[in-house]
Order: C-alpha cells, then structure tokens, then sequence
C-alpha cells in the first residue's frame, strides 16, 4: 500500500474523492464508447435508414434528454461529496504552519495550551480534526493525499481543513505549492492512531524528554546549549526555547529528519547539524561546519535521547 | 622601382615578420636580467601603458568611497610588514636586494603625489601586471584599503618620528621569554601592549577575549578561511605554539567582561538593540545574540567589544544586504548578519559596546 497517495486512502473525504474519481472516469469511458458506437453506425448506415422524423426523435432523445438527465443524475449524486465535514464541538484541533522548509505543528489541548512539535502530524482515528493552517513565509500547501483534498497556506490568513481518519497507519504529506528551492523536500509523515493510544501519546508530548543520562548525552546537551542551538529550536525542560526552528522536544519519536526527507539517525542528524544547506537547499538553517565532527556527533547522540 | 602592393604579399610580409619574431623570442637573444634595468624608450612605453590603464580603470571600477581618515595605524602596521621591504618608509630605507629589481618600487613619499586617491585605491586593490606590485591581500576588504590610501596619501608629508609612532610601541613586560616577545611585539604595533588596540575603530580589543575565540582567528587568518590582507600577513607564518602563547598572553590582559550587558537601555534604540540581543527577532527570524554570545560559551565576548568594530564587521558579513540567496554564504555569521536590519546596526553595536562600564 502507498503511503502517500491519493488512492490509497484512509480518510473520509479522500475516500469520496477517490469514489468521485473513479466513477467520473468510468461513467464518462462508458459514454464515450456508446457515443463512438452511434457515430459509427451513423456514418455507415445507408441514406433514408431511419427518415426525416426518426432521426429528429433520435437527436432529441439521445442530443438532449438523455444527457440532460445524465448529468443532472451525476451532480444530484456527486454534490454532497462537495459538502465539508462539520467540525463537531469535541474535534482534535491541529495547528499546522508551513515554513521554508518544514512544518510548525500545535494541538490544542482542552484547557486552552498548546503542544508544540513539528514535521510529523498524529491524528486519532475516527474523531474529527479540525486542522487551522497558515504560513509563516511564503504560500505554501497542505496535501494529505490519503486523507483530504489540499489546501493552501497563505501567510496572514488561517484556512481550515476539517478531516477525519477511518484507518490507522503511517502515511505521508506533502507541499503542494511551489515554496523556494527545497520545496521538493518539504513532506511530513502522518500517523493515524487508534484514539486511546493517540490521548497516550499527546500526554507523553506535554512532559519534558527525560534529561540525559549518559556521559556523551550530557556532553552533548552541554554543546547544544553552549553553540547556541537553543536560540532558534526549544527543548522542553530546558534554558532551549526558541521557535523560529522546529521544536525538538521529543525529536527521537519522529521516524523521519528533515521534514520528511531522510531517516532518523545518528549519522542523518550530524549531517543536517553541519551541513544543512546542502542537505536542503535554501533552508534557514545556517552551516555548522566550524564545529568539530565529534562535536556534532555528541549533539547528535544528545538529540537521540529526546523521546 | 615601384613594388605592386598585393593581398598576397602584404599577407606574405606579415607571416614573415611573425615568424622572425617568434624565432628572435625563440633564439634567447633578448635579454631579461633585471640587472640591466630598461631601455629608456621601453621603460617610458611600459609607464605610459600602465598609466593609462590605471586612469581609465580607475575611472570606472572603484567604489563611491576610496578613502578613509578614520585611522592608519593598521595601515601603517601592515605598511611596516608587507610593503616597506620594497616601497621603504619615512626613516626606512627599502631592503636594498628589492631596490635591484626591474622596475624597483618607487620612493611613495615621492611617488605619492603622483596618482589621485581613486587611482591609489585601485593599484592597491588590483595590483600591477609586470611590475611586482600584488594585488590586496584579501577579497571583500575595501575597508582596508581605504585606510591604506589615507596611509599612502600621508607619506609624502610624513616624518620618521610620526612613522615610528604608528608602528612601534613601548616593549611588552620583560618577564617575557625574548623569543615570545618578539612574536608578540609584531602584535603590539596595532594592538597595543595592553591588547586594547590602540583606541582604533577597527582594531578589536583582545584584553580578556576567550582564548579559544582568538586562536581560533588567529588559525582562520593563518588558513586563510577569515579575510583581512593585514592579519592574514600577520598570522601567515605563526605555528601553533606560537598562535596558543599569542591568546593566552592578550586573553590575561583586562578588556571585554564575560558577563550580560546590565545598563537599563535608555533610549527607543538601545532598547530595541537589547531585545535582539537577549530575544532575538522571531519575526525575522533572527536568534538572541546571546544564545551563542552569553556568558561561559565558547563564542567571542562581544560585551565591551569596540562598537566601530562590531559594526563593521556586521556589515562585512551582511555583504550586499541580499538576504535569502543560496550562492552567499551560508557560514553561521554571514547567514545571521544578513537578518539583522540594516538601521539595528549601529544600535546594537554601541548596546554591546556599553558593557565596558
């Protein structure tokens, strides 16, 4: 199964549309075949086969009528497809940013806070979600293909997208409006989630990441904070709480780096730490490559320890 | 006689003339000691050439600004030890071996004269082809050479007392081993024996810098990774016990203070200066200052840094004001620099410069 595509769905809405899609094309190949076989006949018949007044039946009939109560059946049938999901007064909301190159993510959370974290959106199954998404730079677009339509982030402004998951998995999504050099690397994983894991998952999101244990985590929780990391990323539970990049407080849950681009690891961790604007060009992200390497290795480790 | 003037012999003629001309090159006839010096004819074609070149050139690829009163004593500091040896200077004779190359630098106190402050600029930033004249030591550095041209201009008028004030100053402690003080004393011209740089707009004070922030520079000039024709002189043939003795030696001297600047900012400037040092500007995406530049952190201290300095060094980074553009820098200050807005510069300099008191 694909995890990103428009077919492969595990959401209401894209389910409609990928229904919509393959009804349209069926219903308009199945017309098309009839229409090419009356033109076939048409052109062979003899003269005079069927007079003056059958073939004004014919045009009004198979001309008129027919496709009249054709498409009107079509749009009559299609049109709730058009109409959104109501966003019921218990739906999760998600606060999803894009920047160049990643994604700011929020859930809001019943008392009113926030849980800030980024490049990877978990959604409960079967409960609605209301995602608010806007953009800090420049427009960029929200796509989910299994899941919903897309819509576009438009600095200034909060656009709405009300969706709902049917199926738990990992899934995948992606700009879908041209945003600057890396917009090809600009993608998020989703997690579907059954419910009762999802409400364990977002309490675990509100607690600070354990503080390093070991001697090298230690060391490189004292680099990070020493190189100044924390003046753009936060850390919960510590001096780190910048939010002009993403937030790394429970970075090592995250299966991907990078927004979606490479796996997580140790040695993917030290090349964005030095190297970030050739891993993603254009990226805000300036280069880290006065550090030493085993430097940038001890902060790597460090970033594993953020579960 | 007449001879009949055809395509084919002028066409003839010329291969003719070329190909002597090849085989008198060929041949090693001419003569290119330099011990013979010059005809007076070529050596008045070369100067008439270089003359005209410098002219139109300078006419029409020097900046706005060619020339800075701000303060030679870095220019005189590396007058002293990249050009002396062939120009001389006020009191110094050039080394006499320069002296015997063709052409031999001219005399400057002389020669000065001679060319406007844009045509100065220009030889100094460019070089000149076929006399032993480099180019500036470093790219991006205009403001250097501004100062070299005020240096320059000032020669011919110049004593050899007012020169030696400029380059020398009172010996380092003598508890020094004497092989250290040396190395030291090519230091102290600028910077001061106090490492506090003399009073100068561009030269930092050193007093109490990280050790580390200044061996550090001092590897990048020697590596030639940091831009300044006059350090990366400085620093181009220091080895790396000699770089470790320099920033321990200037680090132990009083100066900068490794702690937050805690003077109430007064006015609208300076307080908008300490938000961007102490919080950044998250709309634009620019960090604290003192996410990297805080106490304790290996980062250079900036508090009680001389604020001409800082602000231009900011400008150096910010380059061309361009900010998102892939092809600059992407090095951390650059990238950094080019966030701040233009108008927060001297602000924020002169914040950071009050934490002397």
């Amino acid at each position: 199964m694909s995890r990103q595509s428009a077919f492969s769905t595990f959401g209401v809405e894209a389910a409609k549309m990928r229904d919509l899609t393959i009804l349209m094309t069926v219903s308009g190949f199945v017309i098309f075949v009839i229409v090419a076989v009356l033109f076939t006949l048409a052109i062979r018949a003899r003269r005079d086969t069927i007079g003056h007044r059958g073939g004004m039946r014919l045009v009004l009939w198979a001309g008129a009528m027919i496709p009249t109560v054709v498409l009107a059946a079509l749009l009559i049938g299609t049109l709730p497809a058009m109409r959104p999901i109501q966003a019921n007064r218990d739906a999760l909301i998600v606060d999803v940013a894009g920047e160049q190159f990643w994604w700011r993510v929020g859930y809001r959370t019943p008392d009113g806070g926030t849980i800030t974290a980024a490049n990877e959106v978990r959604i409960p199954v079967g409960r609605t979600v209301d995602f608010r998404l806007s953009a800090g730079d420049v427009i960029h677009s929200f796509w989910i293909p299994g899941l919903a339509g897309k819509v576009d982030m438009i600095p200034g402004r909060t656009n709405r997208l009300v969706a709902r998951a049917t199926k738990a998995g990992r899934y995948r999504g992606q700009c879908a409006e041209f945003c600057g050099l890396s917009h090809a690397l600009m993608a998020f994983d989703v997690v579907a989630m059954d419910p009762a894991a999802f409400d364990r998952w977002l309490l675990a999101q509100r607690s600070a990441a354990p503080a390093p244990t070991t001697p090298i985590a230690q060391r490189g929780a004292a680099l990070f904070a020493d190189n100044g990391c924390g003046g753009c990323h936060a850390v919960a539970g510590t001096v780190a709480a910048g939010k002009i990049g993403p937030d790394f407080s429970h970075i090592a849950t995250r299966t991907t780096l990078g927004a979606g681009i490479i796996p997580m690891s140790e040695v993917n961790l030290s090349r964005f730490i030095a190297h970030a604007p050739s891993v993603k060009p254009g990226a805000r992200m300036p280069a880290y490559t006065h550090l030493a390497p085993a430097d940038v290795a001890t902060i790597a480790r460090y970033l594993e320890t953020l579960k | 006689m007449t001879i009949r003037l055809t395509w084919k012999r002028v066409i003839v003629s010329l291969l003719g003339l070329a190909a002597f001309g090849m085989a008198f090159a060929w041949s090693g006839i001419f003569n290119v000691a330099a011990s013979s010096g010059h005809w007076a004819i070529s050596n008045w074609f070369l100067h008439w050439v270089m003359r005209n070149s410098v002219r139109t050139h300078a006419a029409v690829s020097t900046p706005e600004t060619v020339i800075d009163r701000g303060g030679m004593v870095s220019a005189a500091g590396h007058f002293s030890q990249a050009c002396a040896s062939c120009h001389g200077a006020p009191g110094v004779r050039p080394l006499p071996v320069m002296q015997r190359a063709t052409p031999h630098a001219p005399d400057l106190s002389v020669n000065a004269r001679e060319w406007t402050d844009r045509q100065l600029f220009w030889i100094l930033r460019h070089g000149v082809k076929f006399s032993g004249m480099p180019a500036w030591g470093s790219d991006g550095r205009d403001d250097e050479i501004r100062r070299m041209v005020a240096f320059v201009r000032s020669l011919p008028t110049m004593t050899p007392a007012q020169y030696r004030a400029l380059v020398v100053t009172p010996a380092a402690p003598a508890s020094l081993p004497a092989s250290d003080a040396v190395v030291i004393a090519r230091c102290t011209g600028c910077h001061g024996a106090n490492g506090q740089g003399r009073g100068q707009r561009d030269i930092p004070i050193l007093g109490a810098q990280r050790v580390a922030a200044l061996e550090a520079a001092l590897r990048a000039y020697r590596a030639n990774t940091r831009h300044s024709a006059v350090m990366q002189q400085a620093a181009a043939t220091l080895d790396d016990v000699q770089i470790a003795m320099l920033a321990r030696h200037f680090a132990a001297m009083p100066g900068l203070i490794d702690r937050p600047v805690t003077r109430p900012a007064t006015s609208l400037a300076a307080r908008r200066a300490q938000q961007i040092v102490e919080r950044g500007l998250p709309r634009v995406q620019l960090p604290a200052c003192a996410s990297c530049h805080g106490p304790g952190k290996p980062q250079p201290i900036l508090a009680g840094q001389r604020a001409a300095y800082l602000a231009a060094r900011l400008r150096n980074w910010k380059g061309d004001g361009k900010e998102i553009d892939a092809r600059q820098s992407q090095a951390i200050m650059p990238v950094i620099a080019r966030r701040i807005p233009e108008d927060m510069i001297e602000p924020l300099a002169a914040y950071l410069a009050e934490g002397r008191r």
